[in-house]
C-alpha cells in the first residue's frame, strides 16, 4: 500500500473510533492496531507496551503532572478569589471590572498550565460579581471563557509543554515565546471589553447609569479592605518560582515540581486547608488527569510511530508542499484542519497527534518551530471555545447556571474572533512570538 | 465532575431478585473498585513524592553541592506508574475523555448496547496492552537489563507498571461486561468534557 | 533491489548524518544499486535510545548509535565513553586490529544487535567562571558528563554531578544550574553553547564518544552473504572518512567559538597527561569495578589481533 492510502485509512479509522465514543487515548491505540492488521503486520502489536513505555520514559514529561498538580492545589485555595478581589478595585473606567477579570486570568495563567482550570478559578468569583454589577450576561461569561484560554498560552502551559516534547523543541523557548502573544491578547480582550461596556453605558439613561456606577462602588466597598495583603503569598509563590528558574536553581523540568511543592506548602500553611476530603479529591483529580493525558500521549506516540514507519509523514509533507504551491495557503489549510479538529478534540490530544505530522512541512516551508508552537496553541485556545467540545464553555456554564448556553456562546464569539485576529497578527509579525526567546535564549 | 462520584455504584446491584452469579460478580466488582481506588491513591502519592524528591534535589544541589543523579529518573518511573496504575480508576470513574455525540443521542437499549460495545473494544485493547506488557516485563526480568544511567536500576521495575495497570483495567472491564451480559445494571459517571 | 533503513537521532546535516549518507553512497556504489541504504535522521522512526530495541527486533536495519547507551544491557559498552583511551578519532580506527574488537562484537551481540563498526567523536569540557584546564579545577563546579565514567571522574575531583536532559543544557548553563559540561564538539555547536560558556579546552583530547554502527540481526539474511560482506567493508571504509571529517569539524567549531568570544585553552602535552592520569585513577577504576573482566577489556585495547 502506498503511504497516502495508509494515511487515509489510519486517520479515517482514528476519527471513526473517536466519533463513536471510544476514549481518545484508546482510539489512538485502536487505530494503530487496526491499521497494523490492515497492512499485514500484526506481529508488531506485541510491542505496543514497549512503545508506550518508551514514549513516557522522558524527563521532559515530568513537568506535566506537576503542573496539573500545582494547578489543582492552587484551585482549591482562595487564591483566585483573592487575586480577583484585589484587582477588581483597580480600574475605574467602563468595563474596569471586566478588564480586571482578564488581567486576573492572565495572572492566574502564570501559575496554571490549563485553560479550564483558569476559567474555573477566575470565573467562580468573576462571573457572579460581573452579573451582580449588571454586566450583560453574555459579555460576563465571554470574558471568562476568553480570558481562560490564556492558561495554555502564558507559561506554564500543558499544550506548549507537550508540543515541545513531541517536536523536540526547547520548552524553555516555547514558554518564553508564549508571553508576548499572551499580553497582546490581554490587551485585545481588554480593548474589546472596554468598547462594549462604553457602548452599553452610553445607551443607558443618566439615572440608570448613575445606578450602575453606585452599584459598582457599593460592591467594591463591600468587597472589603486588606485584599491586597491576601495576594501577597500568591505573588511570593510566583516570585519564588521565577527566582528558582532564572536564578540558577532549577531546570525547566524541575521547576514544575518545585512549584507544586511550594503550592502544597502555601495551601497548607497560609490558607490552612487541611481537610482530608479536600485533599483526597484533589489528589484523585490530579491522578485522573495525569493518567488520561499520559495515556493519550503514550498511544498517540504509538500511532504516530506507525505512520512514520510507513513513510506517511514524509508523504503528507510532500502532499502539503505540492498541494497549494504556496506556503501561506498551506498554512491556512492547516489552520482550518486544526480548527475543525478543535471542535471535537481536547487541545493536548490534537497537539500530540498533529504536531509531529505537520512539523516537517513547517520546517521545510521555512517557518520557525517555536513560532509554530505558539501558532498551534492559539488555535487550541480557539478549540477551548468552539462547540460541541468547548471545555471553557462548559466550565462557565457550571458556574453561571442561570445563563443560557446560547447566551454564553454568543458572548464568547467575539473572543473567538479576537483569537483569530491574534493568529493573524503573529503570522504577519512573527517577532511578537520570537522576540523574547531570541533576546533571552537561542 | 467529582473524581469520587463513581463510588456511588450501589443502587441497582444488591437486590434479592439477583441471581447468585450476579451477586458474586457485584462483590468482585466492589473489591476491584476498592483495589483501583487504592491504586489511584498510591499513584497520587507517587506524584507528591516525585514533586518533593525533585524539590529536595534542587535545594540539595544548590545549597550543599549534592549530586543529583537519580531524582529525575526516579520521578519519571513514578509517573509512569501513576499513569497506568490509576488507569482502571480513571476509566471506571469517567476520567477518560471521549466525544459524546453518539452516546448523547442514544436512549434505552441502544444506549446500553453502545456502552457495552465501547467497553468490549476497550477490553480487547487493554488485553493487548497487558499481554504485550507482560512480555516486555518478562524480557527485562530474564535479561537483567538495567537503565544505562549512573543510577542504573533494573528495567523490570519501571516496566512492571504497564502490565500491572493494564491487567487491572482489563479485569475491571471484564467483570463489568459479565455483569451486563447476565442482565445486571451498572451506572457509570459520564466521561466527556473535562 | 533491497532497501535497508538506517535510523539515527541527529539533525539533517550533522556530521553523523553525513556519515550515514556516506555509508549509503559507498554501499550503492559497491553493490551497483542492489542494496540501497535509506537514511532516516532526527529520530523519525524511533526515539533516540530505543533505536537499539527496534534493531533487535529487525524493525529497522541499521543505526548510528552511541555505544555507551548500550551499557545498561552490556556493561562493557561503557568503554565507548571511557576517558583516557583515545586522543584523536584516528586512535580509534586501529581498534579493528586489536583484541578489543572481537570482544566488543561478542558483547554487543548480547543486546541482540550486530556491532559492525564505529567512529569516535571527541569530547571536551566547556565552562563558565574560572577556566577548567586541569582536573583540580573541577572542584566546586556543577557539571553534566559524557556518560557514567566521566561523571565518576569529575565527581572524584570535587564536581557536583547534575543529571538533566540534553535539551536543557543550554538554559542550565545560562542560569547557572550547570557551570560546566563535558560533551562532544558537535553538541557544543548544536546546542549553541558558545553563547553560554566562557572557556573551552581544545587540543589533543582525552575523551571521545564512540558512535557504533549497529545492524539488525536479520540484515545478513535479508541481503545475502555477498552483499553483507560488501556492507561490512563499506562501513569500515566510511570510518576513515568520519575520523577525518570530525577532526576538521572540531577545528571549525573551535574557531567559531573563538570568534564568538569564548576563551580557547590549547592543552599542552603535560596537561593532557594529567587528564589521562585522572581518567585512570577514577574512571578506569569504576570501569574495572562495574564491568566483569574489566581489566582484561582494558588490556585488550592495546593487544594486537593474532
Ligand atoms: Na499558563
Ligand atoms: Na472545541
Amino acid at each position: 500500500m502506498d503511504p497516502l492510502t495508509i494515511a487515509f485509512a489510519a486517520v479515517g479509522i482514528l476519527l471513526a473510533l473517536i466519533l463513536v465514543g471510544l476514549p481518545i487515548g484508546y482510539a489512538l491505540l485502536g487505530a494503530m492496531v487496526a491499521s497494523s492488521v490492515l497492512v499485514g503486520e500484526p506481529g508488531e502489536l506485541l510491542y505496543v507496551a514497549e512503545t508506550a513505555f518508551q514514549s513516557l520514559d522522558s524527563i521532559e514529561l515530568v513537568a506535566l503532572p506537576m503542573f496539573i498538580f500545582m494547578g489543582a492545589v492552587i484551585a482549591v485555595s482562595p487564591a483566585g478569589a483573592d487575586i480577583y478581589s484585589a484587582l477588581s478595585r483597580l480600574l475605574p473606567v467602563p468595563g474596569g471590572l471586566g478588564m480586571s477579570t482578564i488581567a486576573g486570568c492572565a495572572m492566574f495563567s502564570a501559575i496554571s498550565g490549563s485553560s479550564p482550570a483558569t476559567v474555573a478559578a477566575m470565573g467562580s468569583s468573576g462571573v457572579p460579581e460581573m452579573l451582580a454589577r449588571r454586566y450583560p450576561p453574555g459579555l460576563a461569561c465571554g470574558i471568562v471563557v476568553g480570558g481562560g484560554t490564556l492558561g495554555i498560552l502564558i507559561p506554564p502551559s500543558i499544550v506548549l509543554l507537550l508540543y515541545g516534547v513531541v517536536t523536540k523543541t526547547s520548552i524553555g523557548q516555547l514558554f518564553l515565546a508564549g508571553i508576548l502573544p499572551g499580553l497582546m491578547l490581554v490587551a485585545l480582550f481588554s480593548i474589546y471589553t472596554w468598547y462594549v461596556m462604553w457602548r452599553h453605558l452610553s445607551r443607558l439613561s443618566p439615572q440608570e447609569r448613575a445606578a450602575f456606577e453606585a452599584l459598582g462602588a457599593e460592591r467594591a466597598e463591600a468587597g472589603g479592605g486588606g485584599s491586597f495583603r491576601r495576594v501577597v503569598p500568591f505573588f511570593a509563590l510566583m516570585a519564588g518560582i521565577m527566582l528558582a528558574l532564572y536564578g540558577g536553581w532549577a531546570t525547566p523540568s524541575e521547576i514544575a515540581a518545585v512549584g507544586a511543592t511550594a503550592s502544597i506548602l502555601l495551601v497548607l500553611a497560609i490558607y490552612r486547608i487541611t481537610s482530608w476530603p479536600v485533599w483526597r479529591e484533589l489528589l484523585l483529580k490530579t491522578v485522573q488527569d495525569t493518567s488520561m493525558i499520559l495515556i493519550i500521549a503514550a498511544f498517540a506516540y504509538t500511532f504516530s510511530q506507525f505512520l512514520a514507519f510507513h513513510d506517511v509523514v514524509s508523504a503528507i509533507t510532500g502532499l502539503l508542499i505540492d498541494a497549494f504551491d504556496n506556503r501561506w495557503v498551506t498554512l491556512f489549510a492547516l489552520w482550518c484542519v486544526m480548527l475543525v479538529l478543535g471542535c471535537f478534540l481536547p487541545p493536548f490530544a490534537i497537539v500530540v497527534i498533529v504536531a509531529p505530522m505537520f512539523l516537517p512541512f513547517v520546517l521545510s516551508a521555512g517557518f520557525d518551530p517555536v513560532w509554530f508552537g505558539v501558532f498551534v496553541t492559539l488555535n487550541m485556545e480557539m478549540g477551548c471555545i468552539t462547540p460541541p467540545l468547548g471545555i471553557n464553555l462548559f466550565v462557565v456554564k457550571a458556574i453561571a447556571r442561570k445563563v443560557e448556553m446560547r447566551e454564553i456562546m454568543k458572548g464568547s464569539l467575539p473572543f473567538l474572533a479576537i483569537l483569530a485576529l491574534g493568529t493573524l497578527l503573529i503570522t504577519l509579525f512573527p517577532d511578537i512570538v520570537l522576540f523574547l526567546p531570541s533576546l533571552l535564549m537561542r | 465532575m467529582s473524581a469520587l462520584d463513581h463510588t456511588g455504584s450501589g443502587r441497582h446491584e444488591a437486590s434479592d431478585r439477583q441471581s447468585p452469579r450476579l451477586k458474586a460478580l457485584f462483590r468482585l466488582r466492589r473489591a476491584l473498585q476498592k483495589i483501583s481506588a487504592v491504586a489511584a491513591m498510591v499513584s497520587a502519592f507517587g506524584v507528591v513524592v516525585a514533586s518533593v524528591v525533585i524539590t529536595w534535589a534542587v535545594f540539595a544541589r544548590g545549597l550543599l553541592g549534592v549530586n543529583t543523579v537519580w531524582e529525575l529518573e526516579f520521578s519519571v518511573y513514578l509517573l509512569i506508574y501513576a499513569a497506568f496504575l490509576s488507569a482502571a480508576f480513571t476509566d471506571r470513574s469517567g476520567g477518560q475523555i471521549s466525544v459524546q455525540i453518539l452516546s448523547g443521542a442514544l436512549r434505552g437499549a441502544a444506549a446500553r448496547v453502545h456502552v457495552a460495545v465501547i467497553e468490549l473494544v476497550s477490553l480487547c485493547l487493554f488485553l493487548l496492552v497487558a499481554y504485550s506488557g507482560w512480555i516486555m516485563f518478562l524480557h527485562s526480568w530474564d535479561s537483567g537489563w538495567r537503565s544505562e544511567t549512573l543510577w542504573g536500576p533494573p528495567l523490570w521495575i519501571p516496566h512492571l507498571a504497564i502490565p500491572l495497570g493494564g491487567s487491572l483495567l482489563a479485569l475491571s472491564l471484564t467483570v463489568d461486561l459479565l455483569i451486563r451480559a447476565f442482565g445486571g445494571r451498572i451506572e457509570l459517571p459520564a466521561g466527556g468534557h473535562h | 533491489q533491497t532497501v535497508l533503513r538506517l535510523s539515527h537521532s541527529y539533525t539533517d546535516g550533522d556530521t553523523r548524518d553525513l556519515w550515514a549518507d556516506r555509508i549509503a553512497e559507498i554501499v550503492a556504489e559497491k553493490t551497483r544499486g542492489a542494496v540501497t541504504v535509506e537514511v532516516y535522521p532526527n529520530q523519525q522512526l524511533a526515539k533516540a535510545r530505543s533505536q537499539a530495541d527496534f534493531l533487535a527486533r529487525d524493525r529497522i536495519d541499521m543505526s548510528i548509535y552511541p555505544l555507551p547507551w548500550l551499557s545498561g544491557k552490556v556493561p562493557m559498552a561503557e568503554i565507548g565513553a571511557l576517558p583516557g583511551l583515545v586522543a584523536t578519532p584516528q586512535d580509534g580506527i586501529v581498534w579493528r586490529e586489536r583484541r578489543i574488537w572481537p570482544m566488543l562484537q561478542e558483547a554487543v551481540s548480547e543486546a541482540g544487535v550486530v556491532f559492525a563498526g564505529g567512529g569516535w567523536a571527541m569530547g571536551t569540557i566547556g565552562n563558565r567562571g574560572e577556566a577548567i584546564t586541569l582536573p583540580e579545577h573541577l572542584d566546586g563546579h556543577k557539571v553534566r558528563g559524557l556518560g557514567k565514567a566521566t561523571e565518576i571522574m569529575m565527581n572524584g575531583y570535587g564536581a557536583t554531578i547534575t543529571s538533566l536532559p540534553a535539551s536543557e543544557i543550554y538554559q542550565s548553563l545560562q542560569t547557572g544550574v550547570l557551570t560546566g559540561v563535558m560533551t562532544i564538539y558537535a553538541s557544543f555547536e548544536g546546542y549553541n553553547l558558545q553563547e553560554v560558556v566562557d572557556h573551552l579546552m581544545v587540543g589533543p583530547g582525552f575523551v571521545g564518544a564512540m558512535h557504533a554502527v549497529l545492524l539488525a540481526p536479520g540484515v545478513e539474511e535479508k541481503i545475502g552473504k555477498e552483499h553483507y560482506a560488501t556492507l561490512m567493508d563499506a562501513i569500515a571504509e566510511s570510518e576513515v572518512w568520519f575520523a577525518d571529517r570530525t577532526m576538521e569539524d572540531n577545528k571549525r567549531i573551535t574557531e567559531s567559538f573563538r570568534s564568538a568570544g569564548v576563551t580557547i585553552h590549547e592543552l599542552s602535552q603535560d596537561q593532557v597527561a594529567r587528564w589521562h592520569e585522572a581518567a585512570r585513577e577514577h574512571a578506569w577504576a569504576f570501569f574495572r569495578e562495574s564491568v566483569p573482566n574489566g581489566d582484561e577489556v582494558l588490556k585488550a585495547v592495546e593487544q594486537p589481533l593474532q
